[in-house]
């Protein structure tokens, strides 16, 4: 983020910047202007639907436009209102439980059923939510379901065989992640991001697959596929983590 | 999907030692112009597009751009480590285009842009950013930019 405002003032541009990681802008200095906000990644603005926060965070960056100084780095020490039940966080509905020690079968056959589901349900929340950000794979849900079983049975074989293997599991996998966020919100689910990733990488069929692949995908001998992994397109780094632990 | 504040030591500790930090030979800083007659963008790293526009590859350091009144993205960014819930429910939570929108009816600028634009964060090679933000740079010279708002992810 830094470095383009670097490029952009360069060329004439008087930049300002939101920062989310603080020893980034604090030791990198590459921005004449930036406010570090304390909130979580993919929420620079604070929180959705919270128009007056939003505010606030903004007129505080472009509040920077008029210090005097150069490389003034703010902090913006409000804190964002914690997601409503964080921690016992549960989606508006049930999925069939997930069998983490089945067979390869059995989580084939448990991830065409989850995703079939879930793509039912995706249609739903689509008309109801007037638009998506689903799409970039150019499958179906449930095509998606059946590439991954593919990955799953035949790993080095389907990897070498698809068209940008890194892609497809990138996009298949953000895509399994994304319609399954979309049917919480629509089905009414609680703003959660801690409760939503434990759910799904824990919970459900999808990332359980998922958490597979990006092993399959580590190991690969195709460099697309493991730079899937490698930058955290198929699992993030914090999958696992509790907050506070 | 985290806060900074909430990672692990370890992942903490990656964001330093994984990330290179590009090490500039210069400082430029432009003065800003007076708030009338400031005509804003926003760029984004969180590498949103318009649907139909080519999605983000790996290794990409290019840029997409959309209208000013463009609210229906796909987002292919490389990194599934950030929470996308946010911006699902309410897209100013990473690309604030009505808040900018409101702070211009109040006269805090003088105008917003007719175009604005997003790269694909989550890389690591900044210096490869280069050309494309100059690209993205003299486009929006071309219509009458000169203030810019960054936002991550």
């Amino acid at each position: 983020m830094g470095g383009l405002a670097h490029y952009l003032e360069r060329d004439g541009l008087a930049t300002v910047n939101i920062a989310l990681v603080y020893k980034h802008a604090a030791i990198a200095q590459p921005s004449p202007r930036a406010l570090w906000v304390p909130f979580w990644y993919g929420r620079p603005l604070g929180a959705p639907n919270e128009p007056a926060l939003q505010r606030r965070v903004l007129d505080a960056t472009m509040a920077l436009l008029d210090e005097p100084g150069d490389r003034l780095l703010k902090e913006f020490s409000e804190v964002a209102p914690p997601p409503t039940g964080a921690l016992d966080w549960r989606p508006p509905f049930d999925l069939p439980r997930v069998e983490e020690d089945g067979d390869r079968k059995a989580l084939a056959d448990a991830l065409r059923e989850e995703v079939a589901i879930m793509a039912a349900r995706h249609e739903e929340a689509k008309a109801r939510r007037n638009g998506s950000f689903v799409g970039l794979s150019g499958l179906s849900l449930t095509g998606v379901a059946d590439l991954f079983v593919d990955f799953l049975y035949a790993r080095e074989e389907t990897i070498t065989s698809t068209s940008r293997p890194g892609l497809a599991l990138k996009f298949g996998a953000q895509e399994l992640i994304d319609s399954y966020a979309e049917c919480v919100i629509a089905a009414g689910g609680a703003d959660s991001p801690f409760g939503f990733r434990r759910w799904f990488w824990h919970e459900t069929t999808a990332g359980l697959t998922v958490r597979h692949l990006a092993q399959i995908a580590k190991i690969s001998t195709d460099y697309r596929a493991r730079m899937a992994a490698r930058l955290h397109s198929l699992l993030p780094r914090e999958w696992n983590f509790v907050p506070g632990s | 999907m985290v806060k900074e504040s909430d990672l692990s030591e370890a992942s903490r500790n990656s964001f330093l030692t994984q990330y290179a930090f590009e090490v500039f030979d210069d400082r430029p800083w432009t003065e800003p112009p007076p708030k009338s007659e400031r005509r804003v963008a926003i760029v984004s790293t969180a590498a949103i597009h318009v649907p139909d526009d080519r999605p983000f590859g790996f290794g990409t350091y290019d840029f997409r751009t959309f209208p000013r009144s463009q609210r229906q993205f796909l987002c292919s960014h490389n990194s599934v480590n950030w929470d996308r819930t946010g911006m699902m429910r309410d897209i100013n939570v990473a690309y604030p285009i009505d808040r900018l929108e409101e702070i211009c009816e109040e006269g805090g600028v003088g105008s917003v842009a007719d175009r604005h634009y997003a790269f694909n964060g989550g890389t690591d090679d900044v210096a490869r950013y280069e050309t494309h933000a100059r690209r993205a740079a003299a486009a929006m010279k071309a219509e009458g930019v000169n203030t810019v708002v960054l936002v991550p992810v």
